[in-house]
């Protein structure tokens, strides 16, 4: 590991998928350190294969996806490491450490929760199967757990079904769920998405109470800037199957210097903007089959030079203590200057 | 009092029956909409905000007379001039107004049929109401397909082989086909991208101001509510709250509920973090056995013993309306 | 103005192939998911294979259907050969057999008929034969393959009590037991999509009542009803009428795992977001159903078609072998199966057991063929 500071060094992962279409490359090329004890967002929209990277950590890709380059190292215990990406997916190895090590919250509570099962079955699943409990003692640390994730009544919920409660409730057995072997690490992949705007922000205040409490390491997926700016610690943003910009989140607010993260900022509906037109990012994401060579952001930048930016992806360049960027033209500039409208 | 409304809904109540089965007692209907009343100017673009179980998307739907609602009146000012009770109308003469006001669906994924190209998909209202046929109707088509910013080679092309954004711009342009008036943008904008969001609400302001439209917009997102709306329409588990021009509403909310939304919208900038406060605890009020008095009381800061006997009516307080016993004497904190 | 018009550049890039996939319909993508299915597209093309046979059966069968040799009753099936070695070690090339001669079986203490090893008789393709009429319309006499002595038959599968072909029996039967399927079915889906449709479509207390009464046909038991029903045809009816009657019986009870299928479907698609934009659009229900509904079922109806043939094909030749259903001179597979019901029969003939090959595989390539397809019915799914 390059620094003990990290749980988790992604070095030029690659999982691609092969398709009737074609290869679609959804991850290729990240570059990511997850830092201990922080929330980590990884920001992108749809292609940009933030969620195929946050499976590939878990190794939950099914065919036709598969890891075909890069390693995932990561800090399992003090001076060990492993790397998860030449793991068995379905092996007793990465059994462990999926459950044990590591829980995953979904966007959507409804499907990630069995239906015939209760509460109660479900969240000393794990734990029966990580530690050595028995039934009385998982339902206790269960009814804990739940208490501790806000849920009124948890010795009543244990035994009820997962239709019986709302949205937000049951996102909150899905926290509890992932959390109750104390993981070392929470990967959430648009946990709030689904939820309605009040739940929301219960809910991310209940990750963030979390988080500070048990000390846990958070990788955050999202697609929404305010919910980023609410949580984030560091920021990594991601277009097309690559991290073009890392940073802590009020650099990243603050001074941007990637044009996608800069055009993005500025496509955010907020108030005060009222009637005047909404600066856009021109065109759409390229189909996953048509990359473009080099940057891939390119076709859509107002900054592309040809000759450029469109032989190989940019290198990724410190421009400040942990403010990472991989632009061709990001040293020729203090900071990128506003696009003309 | 301002000129005549396009639309006037007048204690319109929705009213969902839950069978359940022959020989149980008949349990209390689902309150999707509770005598709410509401006006849409011509021209302007009226947002109905709320999450879910507001009844905002039903009210929607029961204007467009996809349901059709259990009492209370819509009345439309038709072209010519006379008003129109489109509650009274029975299939076949709510026809022609199908033609006046469309809607734009939330999932663009679901809500064009796979299985057919896009000119049918857009081109199917326009044989339907006899506008044109053949050649006249794939002409028509490509210009709806210019105007949304596509190109008319597409049209002959599978609903797959578009972006999301794309998908939305196809749905635009069906809405768009029969020169409406009123268009109903049922969270139009909700499932897109933050980059498509933007391309598409520029879009539907061009063509609000090309076409002369009038928009009802129904969203969550306050955010993109307070960019695009003249006016804003708040609901809460059934019932109108609070309805206001958006710079009152965002500056100085009237409505305890307004205030929690207004206190949910992340801002993106870590700087303006909001600290645990004015968190809405609590759930959603049921639509089949609602609080008593005002639906909100059991998760207001503000409630007092009166709350929970009364429901208040919606009023005029401040140029405004709003539906709670106490507006005038609380001050709430706005954006 | 308007912003984000794809650029040229981008289109010009596509690739050929892409573009066929973006411009495909439902039926291209089923065509494509389809084929990654081996078991279906072997199944289909031996489906498609046997058809085929049907359709050009009288030209295929070494014989007529009828057409018999005196001296060659219950003969085992006669070897085909290409090389024959004979006595002086010399080697003779082309497809020829031996005919059959009655002999002693020593073991079995039996007179069989045996090949002849010093007699040859060249087998030859595009010969001439028994003369027939090919459906019924013109006269020819070639047949496919044959021997070119017109006194010894060639009885590749062997020959039954009268001493007719069976494989020529074999290939007209499948002309029979084939379109009673095709013919069954086609009633079966007239009558499930239009009762299935209308349970789907207005649901509520019609689709109630329609649903029971599709339960309680299903749980009649199918073998005594259709028992039952074929025992009311009167044995001196004429034999077409017969296996009219007989198509008619196996597709009124048939028809109700069809209707299921179908108002599954309905209802799935009624609550689809496309369906309200289409009624928003003014569609009357007619045009709902015609334009967006069937489209998207259609799939799932062939899908269940092809699996209900082979349920039409065994059902007719149980009822044949029980002698309740066909009867000569139409001939089915079922009915071959009856000259097989006999143990003493089977002992000393096994071959005549062969028809029942025939339905096994015919059963299998179908069943093959539906299921490929019902997994491909659906392409939007991912």
């Amino acid at each position: 590991m390059q620094s003990p500071d990290n749980l988790i060094e992604i070095r030029n992962l690659k999982t691609h998928f092969k398709t009737d279409e074609g290869l679609v490359k959804a991850v290729d090329g990240v570059d990511l350190d997850v830092p201990r004890g922080r929330v980590l967002c990884v920001v992108g929209e749809s292609g940009s294969g933030k969620s195929i990277m946050a499976r590939s950590i878990m190794r939950i890709i099914q065919r036709p996806g598969r890891i075909v380059e890069g390693t995932i190292r990561y800090a399992a215990a003090a001076g060990s490491e492993i790397d998860l990406a030449q793991l068995d997916p379905i092996g007793s190895a990465m059994r462990n450490i999926r459950g044990g090590d590591f829980g995953m919250v979904f966007q959507e509570p409804m499907t990630a929760l069995s239906p015939v099962h209760t509460v109660g079955d479900q969240v000393t699943e794990a734990l029966l199967l990580h530690r050595s409990l028995d039934k009385k003692a998982a339902e206790a640390e269960a009814a804990a757990m739940l208490a501790k994730v806000g849920l009124p009544d948890p010795k009543a919920t244990l035994k009820r079904f997962p239709f019986e409660l709302s949205g937000g409730m049951r996102q909150r057995v899905c926290i509890a769920m992932a959390l109750i072997c104390r993981p070392k690490l929470l990967i959430a992949d648009e946990p709030t998405t689904a939820l309605d705007v009040t739940t929301q922000a219960q809910v991310l205040d209940l990750l963030r109470d979390l988080q500070a409490e048990m000390g846990l390491t958070v990788l955050f997926i999202t697609h929404n800037l305010g919910v980023v700016a609410e949580i984030a610690d560091q920021v990594a943003v991601m277009y097309l199957g690559r991290v073009v910009e890392f940073a802590d989140a009020d650099t990243l607010f603050h001074d941007p210097r990637h044009p996608y993260t800069q055009a993005l900022l500025r496509s955010v509906p907020r108030p005060g903007l009222r009637g005047a037109r909404l600066p856009t990012v021109r065109g759409n994401v390229p189909h996953p089959l048509d990359r473009p060579a080099g940057c891939p952001f390119q076709t859509r930048c107002d900054f592309a030079v040809s000759g450029l930016c469109d032989r190989e992806f940019p290198v990724a360049t410190q421009v400040s203590p942990g403010h990472i960027v991989s632009c061709a033209r990001v040293g020729e500039f203090d900071r990128i200057p506003e696009a003309a409208q | 009092m301002t000129a005549a409304p396009l639309l006037a809904v007048e204690n319109l109540q929705m009213h969902f029956r839950n069978r359940k089965g022959l020989f149980r007692r008949q349990p209390p209907p689902t309150r999707a909409v509770d005598d709410v009343s509401l006006q849409i100017q011509p021209g302007e673009t009226l947002s109905l905000v709320g999450e879910s179980g507001s009844g905002k998307t039903t009210l929607g739907r029961c204007i467009l007379g996809v349901y059709r609602a259990t009492a209370g009146r819509i009345t439309y000012a038709g072209t010519a001039g006379e008003p129109v009770e489109l509650t009274t109308l029975g299939e076949a003469e709510l026809k022609p107004y199908r033609r006046q006001i469309r809607m734009i669906f939330q999932d663009p994924n679901s809500s064009l049929n796979p299985r057919r190209p896009v000119v049918d998909l857009i081109g199917e209202c326009l044989e339907i109401h006899g506008v044109a046929k053949g050649r006249a109707r794939s002409e028509r088509v490509a210009e709806l397909l210019t105007q949304v910013g596509l190109r008319p080679e597409y049209m002959s092309r599978y609903p797959h082989a578009f972006s999301g954004g794309e998908r939305q711009r196809i749905g635009i342009a069906r809405a768009l086909a029969l020169d409406p008036r009123l268009v109903v943008c049922d969270e139009a904008v909700s499932a897109l991208d933050v980059s498509v969001q933007a391309q598409i609400i520029n879009l539907l302001q061009d063509l609000q101001a090309q076409r002369g439209l009038t928009y009802l917009f129904i969203a969550h997102d306050l955010a993109v509510v307070e960019h695009i709306s003249d006016r804003i329409a708040v609901m809460y588990a059934g019932r109108l709250v609070e309805v206001a021009r958006t710079e009152d509403l965002f500056a100085t909310p009237l409505h305890p509920y307004t205030e929690a939304l207004i206190g949910t919208i992340p801002l993106p900038d870590p700087r303006l973090r909001k600290a645990a406060r004015t968190r809405l605890g609590g759930e959603i009020a049921s639509l089949t056995n609602p609080p008593s008095g005002c639906n909100f009381h059991p998760r207001c800061r503000y409630a007092t013993a009166d709350c929970s006997i009364k429901r208040p009516a919606l009023r005029e307080v401040g140029g405004r309306q709003v539906a709670c016993h106490h507006a005038e004497s609380l001050s709430l904190r706005g954006a | 103005m308007l912003d984000a018009i794809p650029d040229a550049r981008t289109v010009e890039r596509l690739k050929r192939k892409r573009e066929r996939y973006l411009a495909a319909g439902q039926w291209t993508l089923i065509w494509r998911r389809f084929r990654r299915h081996t078991l279906g597209l072997i199944g289909g093309a031996i489906a498609v294979l046997i058809y085929l046979i049907a359709i050009f059966a009288e030209f295929l069968a070494p014989t007529t259907l009828e057409d018999y040799t005196a001296a060659y009753r219950f003969a085992p099936p006669m070897p085909l050969e290409i090389v024959h070695v004979g006595a002086d070690g010399a080697w003779q090339w082309g497809l020829h057999t031996h005919p059959l001669v009655p002999t002693v079986d020593k073991v079995k203490m039996r007179r069989t008929l045996a090949p002849d090893p010093r007699k040859l008789v060249p087998v030859g393709f595009f010969v001439p034969g028994e003369p027939y009429r090919f459906w019924g319309l013109f006269p020819t006499d070639i047949h496919l393959i044959g021997t070119s002595d017109p006194k010894v038959p060639l009885m590749l599968l062997g020959s039954d009590r009268l001493g007719r072909d069976l494989l020529s029996r074999i290939i007209y039967g499948a002309r029979i037991s084939l379109s009673i399927g095709l013919f069954g079915v086609a009633i079966s889906f007239a009558l499930g999509v239009v009762i299935g449709g209308i349970s789907g479509y207005l649901g509520g207390v019609t689709d109630n009542l329609i649903q029971r009464l599709v339960e309680i046909l299903d749980s009649i038991p199918s073998v005594p009803l259709w028992i039952g029903l074929a025992a009311i045809i009167p044995l001196t009816l004429a034999p077409e009428l017969v296996y009219f009657l007989i198509t008619l019986i196996l597709a009124l009870i048939g028809w109700t795992g069809l209707a299921r299928v179908v108002r599954g479907r309905f209802l799935a698609l009624k609550s689809e977001e496309f369906i309200s934009a289409a009624r928003l659009d003014g569609a009357s229900p007619l045009r709902i159903i015609m334009h967006h509904m069937v489209p998207s079922f259609m799939s799932h109806i062939i899908a269940a078609l092809s699996l209900a043939i082979p349920g039409m094909i065994l059902a007719e030749t149980a009822l044949s072998y029980l002698g309740i259903g066909l009867r000569p001179p139409v001939v089915s597979w079922g009915v071959l199966l009856q000259d097989a019901q006999n143990i003493r029969t089977i002992v000393e003939a096994p071959w005549l057991l062969l028809p029942g090959v025939a339905v096994v595989i015919t059963v299998l390539a179908l069943n093959f063929f539906g299921d490929g397809l019902r997994d491909a019915a659906d392409p939007y799914s991912s």
